[in-house]
């Protein structure tokens, strides 16, 4: 469970202040689909960040189950976001000069078997349709390959919690769908999938749309999805 | 996936960062090792010419006042001519040439000359090839110095009467532009006949002497001991050390190592500089694949041994390249720069060890800067902008 209370993000600029995030109050169970929705510069991608353990708000607290992230040090915050947390970006940010497969084995933590893990990241790309891309460059995939691959990245750890930042934004709606289809099998299976974006893409999964305006909560819409979890 | 291969990934992809890297370090090994390789080489040619040049002595009487000496270029006492003998056949010296000489200024025909008279070149049994460094005059025979000769209209073959002792000019001078062209030169004894100082000579030179005697005490120059040894074996003589020659090439050898001590800091520090902008820029082009390794879960030190290793690899690499571009520059070029050198230049494999512990030592330290900016980055930052 993830829980966000009274979470505000200021951010110091030359002509001063700016408030990106303002009294987030949010609670987030297991296998929920939450949609973060609101127009460019209505603070997703900061909201993303934060509860990702990269950004530490500047007021209020995230909890993760029982772990107040922003409270362990940077290495062990590092640690546990590799563990817990999977990121999937609109500009997939594949290393392009590592293969597929190199591209996913990045995300094994070192206290991980590499043998283990090299058989996970094969079956999860042949899982994702990219078996046969296992050796090929980022440059040499289509934008839809590219995304699975940063979705295969995201999941090699098991995270709890999937966070998706505009994951579609460079996608044709076949492709779009295929993504999306693979954030509710994670979803199925017991994770957390949390989706920022500015369109109108996945409403129909997800089992709350979070709508987001100039930093603050404006509304919380629940909806009944059928996904049992 | 590990750090190293992880650089070997990312150079092999950004091949032209990695090769300029390497070309800045290679650049300051291969002229650090040219410049020690042709120094080196210097220094030890340079002592071998002087080991084997060994010092330039001067025997005069014991008696001469110096200011003497030095105002009228030689001594107006004597000592034994045996003396030369006597320094020729002593054990643990060794010379190249051995000239005794008697010099003395005299009114003549009312006009002021210099009377020299010349024993044949002593020459060391093992050089008995080498031709003598000055002339030999025969008994009975003059040589003139080109003022003398053309105050008394003298020529080749003319008889002449020096204080009733019959001389035949048998060679007349050219211009020197010193004392030597008021001489006139006779066989020794004819002049000691002359000057009526009959086994007197007032100067040995020893050129290129070297004293073959060790001391215990290894603290005590050996010109030095043979300077006190030769007082003791000559006791009418004295001994002064030349060291005009030594002192020139000294002060060249000290001239070289303070261009090279100033020249290589400028060296060291635009590679210096280069390696670091070229990390900066790797850094800049890095921003995003540091966000995301960071988003991933891995620690500063993780992205700190990407860009450190890269260095010490840019490093190792340049000193490799670096000590065989020089080593070649030095042995192609060396030559013509350092012509007194040139046989003496080799390899300096010392340095080598050298190139390969401090290079990559140095890029990195010029790369800690950008590694510190890389490390310090804000992954949401660089993420949020991709």
């Amino acid at each position: 469970m993830v829980t966000l209370e009274n979470v505000a993000k200021t951010y110091q600029t030359r002509r001063g202040q700016i408030k990106a995030l303002e009294n987030i109050n949010l609670q987030i169970d297991k296998g929920q689909f939450v949609l973060i929705r609101g127009p460019s510069g209505s603070g997703k991608t900061t909201l993303l960040m934060a509860l990702g353990a990269m950004l530490k708000p500047s007021g209020g607290t995230i909890m993760f189950d029982d772990t107040n992230v922003y409270r362990l040090s940077v290495s062990e915050r590092a640690l546990f976001r590799g563990k817990n947390i999977g990121f999937v970006f609109q500009m997939f940010h594949l290393i392009p000069y590592l293969s597929l497969l190199d591209n996913v084995l990045l995300a094994r933590m070192r206290d991980n078997s590499k043998m283990d893990y090299y058989d996970k990241a094969n079956k999860l790309l042949e899982r994702l349709g990219l078996g046969d891309r296992l050796f090929h460059r980022p440059a040499q995939l289509s934008a839809g390959e590219k995304q699975r691959a940063a979705i295969a990245r995201a999941l090699l750890n098991e995270p709890k919690i999937l966070l998706a930042d505009e994951p579609t934004g460079n996608l044709d709606p076949k492709n779009a769908d295929e993504v999306v289809k693979h954030l509710r099998d994670f979803q199925a299976n017991g994770g957390i999938v949390i989706l920022a974006t500015h369109g109108a893409l996945a409403e129909k999964f997800a089992d709350r749309i979070v709508s987001l305006k100039k930093g603050l909560i404006e509304k919380v819409e629940a909806q009944e999805t059928g996904v049992k979890t | 996936m590990n750090v190293s291969r992880l650089i070997l990934k990312e150079i092999t992809h950004r091949k032209i960062n990695f090769a300029m890297g390497v070309v800045a370090v290679s650049t300051a090994v291969a002229l650090f090792v040219t410049f020690m390789t042709s120094g080196q080489a210097y220094r030890r040619e340079t002592r071998r010419i002087m080991r084997d040049m060994g010092q330039n002595l001067r025997i005069i009487p014991r008696e001469t006042a110096m200011d003497e000496f030095w105002t009228q270029g030689f001594s107006s006492h004597t000592m034994p001519e045996e003396y030369v003998h006597k320094f020729a056949n002593l054990k643990g010296y060794s010379y190249t040439h051995l000239v005794a000489t008697l010099q003395k200024s005299v009114e003549w025909q009312g006009r002021t000359i210099i009377l020299t008279g010349i024993l044949p070149e002593v020459l060391p049994l093992d050089k008995r090839h080498q031709a003598p460094m000055t002339f030999s005059v025969k008994p009975g025979d003059a040589y003139v110095g080109c003022q003398v000769a053309s105050i008394f209209k003298m020529e080749e073959g003319e008889k002449i009467d020096i204080f009733d002792n019959p001389f035949t000019v048998k060679k007349v001078l050219f211009e020197t532009g010193s004392k030597d062209d008021i001489r006139i030169y006779g066989n020794l004894h004819d002049i000691q006949k002359v000057l009526d100082l009959p086994g007197q000579v007032n100067e040995i030179k020893a050129l290129e002497c070297l004293c073959l005697i060790e001391s215990s005490d290894k603290d005590i120059d050996p010109q030095v001991l043979a300077k006190e040894q030769l007082a003791e074996i000559l006791p009418e003589g004295k001994v002064i050390l030349l060291q005009g020659i030594a002192k020139i090439r000294e002060n060249q050898r000290a001239a070289m190592e303070g261009y090279i001590a100033f020249i290589m800091p400028i060296i060291l520090a635009v590679c210096g500089a280069w390696i670091a902008v070229l990390a900066m820029m790797n850094v800049r082009d890095r921003r995003q694949e540091i966000g995301i390794i960071r988003a991933l879960g891995h620690n500063s030190s993780k992205i700190a041994a990407l860009f450190l290793g890269k260095s010490l690899l840019i490093g190792l690499v340049g000193a490799f390249i670096g000590y065989f571009a020089g080593t070649a520059l030095a042995l192609k070029y060396g030559p013509e720069i350092f012509k007194i050198t040139a046989k003496a230049i080799k390899p300096e494999y010392s340095l080598m060890t050298w190139a390969v512990i401090v290079a990559p030592v140095f890029a990195a330290i010029a790369s800690f800067i950008p590694v510190t900016i890389a490390v310090a980055q804000d992954p949401a930052d660089t993420l949020r902008e991709g």
